[in-house]
């Protein structure tokens, strides 16, 4: 299904295909206050893609404020996915090519402002958009609050409510994007980056994308920066990443015996199994199966360099 | 907890409170705001969420939730006005036209209180004798209105740089950085950003 374009509506082109053979529904409804412009979609399980061929790369609205209302959104932008639950909200570049996965029955409302307004770069928004915002966050909360009201009270305001609305949105917006970069500069100056960044890694070891340029990003540093800050410890970040991927996996294999090494592997970020087995038997002299085996008992003659306790 | 839709009543310490000058707070405190639709389910929904929410605001954050707030009530003094002007102060009406206007434009370098009469398409001379009752003549309230939300702005930065000051100033209208911190220190004893922008 492709949904038009034009000025006052919300997004880029996108695509949109559904999950579902039947009964498929799609609800949408178009607002637009002032220098916002918003849609709300309820509709079955779908993946959509953006057509990014149709805006300039420069377009000046080019952010977008997500809130889902019900179900769940997965935005995958690049190397990085963000999983959004019920409730939460999400910022992002809209300029930059991306997708969403709604796995089922979802109702979210899309909002979208201009960059400028918002005072934000390419680097803010690609750290905003690698976690979603509670909506039980303050300017979360206030943002979820004015577009709940003005989605729903549209035909009952006048030009000029809607031009002090939008201002009021644009208030909410811009605190809620300089509350999150905010919180977390202030966050890495008060604590030490690298254990930031190890709380950040275990956070975040089921993703594929995890890697220094990432984690940079989101708190703000270099990738010379936050590598240095590794200097003094005893493991590099990459280690480090590898070490609690490791500790996880084991975990997941020792808990689940029936589950399978593939989605063990990809629980702890990793897309390709044999890269996994490797890995793991690097750290654990044997593979993930044969660790397993051994750990339920199965096995009793484990291999010359069994690293395990 | 506040009933989604019973009409809101503030009272003039309220209005006070948030921000509105006394001709707004004299319009808006006449008669309880209609929560059921418009902009007072907005300005409903938006408080509610202020004070069932979980998490804890800061001081910046309560300060630009009360900025919110402020531009949505004098919206709401505005609704009133073009409503029915007839039965109100006509003081009282021009004032909270003409704070529109400077809602609509705080950001705009070339916002001066001709601009504004200008806008309204009466005198400077009428619009500030229309203000003689607030507190604040036309530019005072435009020029404290811009400072004020800067220095929220700048309240919340661990680290406000020049580029940082300089930024915010422009946001709010100032023309150059050094008109900015000028009227920054006039205003607040302490130049934006602790000290860290220097002079020009």
């Amino acid at each position: 299904m492709l949904l038009p374009s034009n000025a006052s509506c919300v997004l880029v082109q996108m695509e949109a295909r559904t999950l579902v053979e039947s009964p498929a529904y799609r609800r949408m409804s178009r607002h637009s206050f002032g220098d916002v412009a918003m849609s709300r979609i309820a509709s079955v399980g779908q993946s959509v893609t953006a057509l990014l061929d149709e805006i300039p790369a420069q377009a000046p609205e080019s952010t977008q404020i997500q809130l889902v209302e019900s179900g769940e959104l997965i935005l995958q932008q690049g190397a990085q996915q963000t999983k959004v639950r019920a409730g939460d909200m999400l910022v992002y570049d809209a300029s930059r090519p991306f997708e969403f996965l709604y796995p089922g029955e979802f109702t979210t409302t899309i909002m979208q402002v201009s960059s400028r307004l918002l005072d934000v770069t390419g680097g803010d928004l690609q750290a905003l958009a690698s976690r979603p915002v509670a909506s039980s966050s303050v300017a979360g909360g206030a943002l979820a609050a004015l577009l709940h009201a003005a989605v729903r009270n549209d035909a009952a305001l006048s030009p000029h409510s809607r031009e002090a609305l939008s201002r009021a949105v644009a208030d909410a917006s811009r605190l809620l994007t300089q509350d999150h970069s905010t919180r977390r500069q202030a966050r890495v100056a008060s604590g030490s980056l690298a254990r930031m960044s190890l709380e950040f890694v275990h956070d975040h070891l089921d993703d594929p994308g995890l890697s220094a340029s990432r984690i940079a990003a989101d708190f703000f540093v270099s990738v010379r920066t936050l590598h240095a800050a590794f200097e003094g410890e005893r493991e590099t970040l990459g280690q480090a990443i590898r070490r609690l991927r490791t500790a996880r996996a084991r975990r997941l294999l020792a808990d689940n015996p029936t589950m399978e090494i593939r989605a063990v592997a990809e629980s702890v970020g990793y897309l390709d199994v044999s890269n996994f087995i490797r890995t793991f038997k690097g750290a654990e002299g044997m593979t993930p199966a044969q660790w397993r085996r051994r750990q339920l008992g199965y096995e009793t003659h484990g291999p010359a360099r069994g690293g395990h306790a | 907890m506040r009933d989604a839709t019973a009409p809101l009543v503030l009272a003039t310490d309220d209005l006070r409170d948030f921000g509105l000058n006394a001709s707004e707070t004299a319009i808006v405190a006449a008669q309880p705001i209609d929560t059921s639709a418009g902009l007072g389910a907005v300005i409903s929904g938006v408080l509610r969420q202020l004070s069932d929410g979980s998490a804890r605001p800061t001081g910046a954050e309560r300060a630009q939730i009360g900025f919110i707030v402020r531009g949505l009530l004098s919206a709401v003094a505005y609704e009133r006005v073009e409503a029915d002007a007839a039965g109100l102060d006509p003081h009282d009406a021009l004032v909270v036209r003409a704070m529109q206007v400077i809602y609509a434009s705080l950001d705009d370098p070339l916002l001066t209180s001709r601009a504004v009469a200008a806008r309204l398409g009466i005198s400077v001379r009428t619009l500030q004798v229309a203000f003689g009752r607030t507190a604040q003549p036309v530019s005072e309230t435009i020029r404290s209105l811009r400072l004020e939300r800067a220095r929220v702005d700048l309240m919340d930065q661990p680290d406000s740089t020049p580029a940082v000051c300089a930024a915010v100033g422009r946001r709010w209208g100032f023309h150059g950085t050094s008109h900015f911190v000028r009227a920054f220190e006039r205003q607040y004893g302490v130049r934006p950003g602790a000290g860290v922008i220097s002079r020009d």
